[in-house]
């Protein structure tokens, strides 16, 4: 288990992030309500949410670059506020956004920040040089860093990320606005990195490619934690019905109508040759009498599956599910 | 695998800001362009200077052309270069490059200083580039080449300084303060590029700098106040983009306090007093500005590096950590300080000295009470305060600039105005001398009441510290 309470101060033997009763206001606003999770050394661990829920806020707690209004944080033992300047040597950050510099070549900027974190000399053009391998960017070493495309530019941001080998990772929105190609380079890299025993704590959008590349996932909502866990206990904990599509040789109004008539099931989505059914119960010994019963039936199945409810439905699901916030 | 040649340009020691700047700088269109335009025109200047040389040297059109070649000079070293300053940070900012920046080993202030080192490496290639231009002249006849390079030296200092401030307001991002800030820094150097270059054009025709003791004391000037000015602005500038938890105050604090011994040893050296209280004031000025309009922010790791220094370290914390509040407290040793050197330098006898002083203070603290009574909250601190301060200088003008008739009945209803009674001092007006102790009596209630209105303002937010750092574990303090 990834994610403790705090207050039970459970010995944790690895933990890297500790973050305890964050808040943040802006004004009136509270962005951030109350956060406390921590994560073991070498996870990877995905922050979900929408617009405004607070990820970015939290994140950007996280690197030292804005202060809790309450609570704290601990990057390997420090403490973000008092101790910033060896949090960050602990931390690499990855905007959603990163900016770029005219004049300025590829190199020049791997370069630039190498110098900027002490390196000096062979060691220096040792780093610059594994992180232009790692990213796949030495062919365009000398190109200007205002003309790379995105997926480039992604890559050589997160080459940024690593020229001092960071402990942690955090990644906003890392894989925003990439084609599927440079997606997967992406997703690739963090494997890759993930391999590398590095702590990865990434916010995205896209919850299907966080259910891949995460060992867990912290959900947020309304600047408060509403979920923290697995893929499999998100969409096992928030399901309340199945679906299942069924196939049928021919015309498929008498399947309609048969559903029609059948207690517990409901179409969902009419197909060419079939339709898509929610099941009010969805054990496995229901649905194989479900299917029994179809066949015996005379309909002529060709093919009956349960679909999988993906992670985006259990999160909306769990959105709809959870109670008031407290005001 | 594919390989790539990495070129080692640049020398490990540089800073990494500077050479980044320099990197992208040199290569920028506006470098590029003002370089080729002072070529071509020192080419043209020269020229011009050969013909006159071949007309039996025209001394009208020899001082035309000597001149135009520090015009041209001028306008990049005083003009072009330094408004690039404006975008030195800005330019980070919007660009969300300057955080990624924060996460690496370089401070606020190695970032700022970083900026102007670049820029002005880029000042001195284009001086080195007039060399050659210099020397030529010389050998038209005419040319004291010793005195050119002292004026080159000069430039660069007005350059250095220029620069430095256009990089402290570049973080700013509000519109209207850039629109104020640009406006008046073309107007300041407009207005300063002729007299920069009346000067020079003086000097080698015997002005105003022709004597050794004159210069000397030029000299030890600028020795004095131009590095500390530089830094008190490249402080601005870091403190602007800096964390919370890096107190960038206690330095722009103390190097404001220093201005004020400086002012002392310039005197004893034996600069004007007028000369030397004026400089003081206007890098004081700045300072207390800047201190005035910090948001007030508490950050606990600021306040325990002054508890670390045992029994001054409270009062300490409460004069030199971040925000208004704290320099709201300043300015009282700063007051007493200013007060000594002046009863030191014996000024304190002479009442318009005096009162120059006090309207000076109450000048910069007046606006600040106002703005904290009627708009405690306010964001647009320093808009509002440079709008108050720039409504008052009007007022002023429009009395100065008024008919006899109601002049002295004006001229004393604006004594409440600490402002305007500066102004009216600097100026030497007329009626201002006539009723010099009630107007020191007046302005100095109405700077003890600014300075109460403002001390009475920070009562509430220092009692939030005290209940923070009594709900945070001792250690942690």
């Amino acid at each position: 288990m990834i994610f403790r309470p705090l207050r039970q101060k459970i010995a944790v033997a690895d933990s890297i992030i500790q973050v305890e009763n964050l808040e943040r206001d802006f004004g009136n606003v509270k962005a951030v309500r109350g956060v406390s999770f921590e994560i073991e050394r070498g996870k990877v661990v995905g922050f979900i949410g929408a617009n405004g829920a607070g990820k970015t806020t939290t994140m950007r707690m996280m690197v030292t670059l804005d202060i809790p209004t309450a609570g704290s944080i601990r990057i390997d033992g420090r403490d973000v506020v008092d101790e910033p300047a060896e949090a960050r040597r602990r931390v690499g950050w990855m905007p959603d956004a990163y900016g770029t510099y005219d004049n300025m070549t590829v190199f020049e900027y791997l370069d630039f920040y190498g110098r900027a974190f002490g390196y000096k000399g062979a060691e220096r053009r040792r780093r610059v040089e594994e992180v232009m391998e790692f990213t796949d960017l030495t062919e365009i070493a000398d190109r200007p860093m205002d003309t790379l495309s995105k997926g480039m530019g992604q890559r050589l941001c997160l080459g940024r990320t690593l020229i001092h080998d960071p402990d942690v990772l955090v990644l906003d929105e890392p894989a925003a606005g990439l084609d599927p190609k440079a997606r997967i380079e992406f997703k690739n890299l963090v494997r890759l990195l993930a391999g590398q025993g590095k702590t990865i704590f990434l916010s995205s959008h896209i919850l299907s490619e966080l259910g891949e590349m995460c060992d867990h996932l912290l959900f947020i909502d309304g600047g408060r934690i509403v979920h923290q866990g697995t893929t499999e206990s998100l969409t096992r904990d928030h399901t309340v019905e199945a679906l299942v599509e069924i196939r049928v040789h021919g015309d498929p109004e008498a399947l309609y109508a048969w559903i029609a008539r059948a207690p517990g099931l409901e179409i969902a989505d009419r197909l060419k040759n079939g339709a898509r059914v929610r099941v009010a119960d969805a054990g496995n010994e229901c649905l194989a009498g479900l299917l029994r019963t179809l066949v015996r039936e005379g309909l002529a199945v060709t093919a009956f599956f349960k679909l999988e409810r993906r992670l985006e439905e259990a999160f909306v699901d769990m959105l709809k599910s959870k109670p008031p916030p407290i005001p | 695998m594919a390989s790539f040649a990495a070129p080692s340009d640049f020398a490990d020691w540089l800073s990494p800001m500077l050479v980044k700047e320099l990197r992208q700088g040199v290569r920028s269109r506006v470098f590029m362009t003002a370089f080729y335009l002072t070529q071509g025109f020192m080419i043209l200047c020269v020229i011009f200077s050969l013909v006159a040389a071949g007309d039996g040297q025209n001394r009208s059109a020899f001082g035309f052309l000597t001149g135009l070649f520090w015009f041209l000079i001028g306008v990049p070293l005083i003009l072009l270069m330094p408004l690039r300053g404006f975008g030195a940070l800005y330019g980070e900012i919007k660009n969300g490059t300057l955080e990624l920046v924060f996460l690496t080993r370089l401070s606020a202030l190695r970032i700022a200083a970083g900026k102007w080192m670049a820029l002005m490496v880029q000042t001195l290639l284009l001086v080195c580039s007039v060399l050659p231009y210099v020397l030529l002249r010389y050998f038209l006849g005419g040319v004291n080449v010793v005195d050119d390079l002292q004026n080159l030296v000069f430039l660069l200092f007005i350059s250095g300084m220029l620069t430095a401030v256009t990089v402290a307001v570049s973080p700013y991002e509000s519109r209207i303060l850039r629109a104020f800030f640009s406006v008046g820094s073309i107007l300041a150097v407009v207005v300063l590029i002729p007299v920069v270059v009346n000067l020079l054009v003086m000097s080698r025709t015997g002005g105003a700098f022709r004597s050794a003791t004159s210069m000397g004391l030029v000299w030890a000037g600028a020795v004095l106040f131009v590095p500390a000015f530089i830094f008190l602005c490249l402080e601005i500038a870091a403190s602007r983009i800096a964390p919370p938890a890096e107190n960038h105050a206690l330095t722009k604090r103390l190097i404001g306090l220093y201005f004020l011994p400086a002012a002392a040893v310039w005197v004893f050296l034996g600069a004007s007093f007028s000369v030397a209280a004026g400089l003081a004031m206007l890098c004081l000025a700045v300072v207390i500005i800047d201190a005035l309009a910090e948001p007030h922010q508490f950050v606990r790791s600021t306040r325990r590096a002054f508890l670390r220094w045992g029994r001054i370290g409270q009062p300490a914390a409460l004069m030199l950590t971040p925000g208004w509040v704290s320099a709201s407290w300043f300015l009282l040793p700063l007051a007493l300080l200013g007060g000594g050197l002046l009863w030191l330098q014996g000024q304190a006898a002479e009442t318009k000295e005096v009162l120059k002083c006090v309207a000076f203070l109450g000048g910069l603290i007046f606006p600040a009470a106002l703005i904290r009574l009627f708009a405690p909250g306010t964001r647009f601190f320093l808009a509002i305060y440079l709008a108050l301060q720039f409504f008052f200088v009007v007022l002023t003008v429009l009395v100065a600039m008024m008919g006899s008739f109601s002049r002295e009945s004006l001229v004393l209803a604006l004594t409440p105005i600490p402002t305007c009674t500066f102004l009216m001092g600097v100026f030497n007006s007329h009626e201002y001398s006539q009723h010099v102790s009630g107007i020191l009596g007046v302005t100095m209630a109405i700077t003890l009441g600014s300075l109460g209105i403002l001390l009475a303002r920070t009562i509430t937010p220092l009692r939030d510290i005290r209940r923070a750092l009594s709900q945070t574990p001792r250690q942690d303090v």
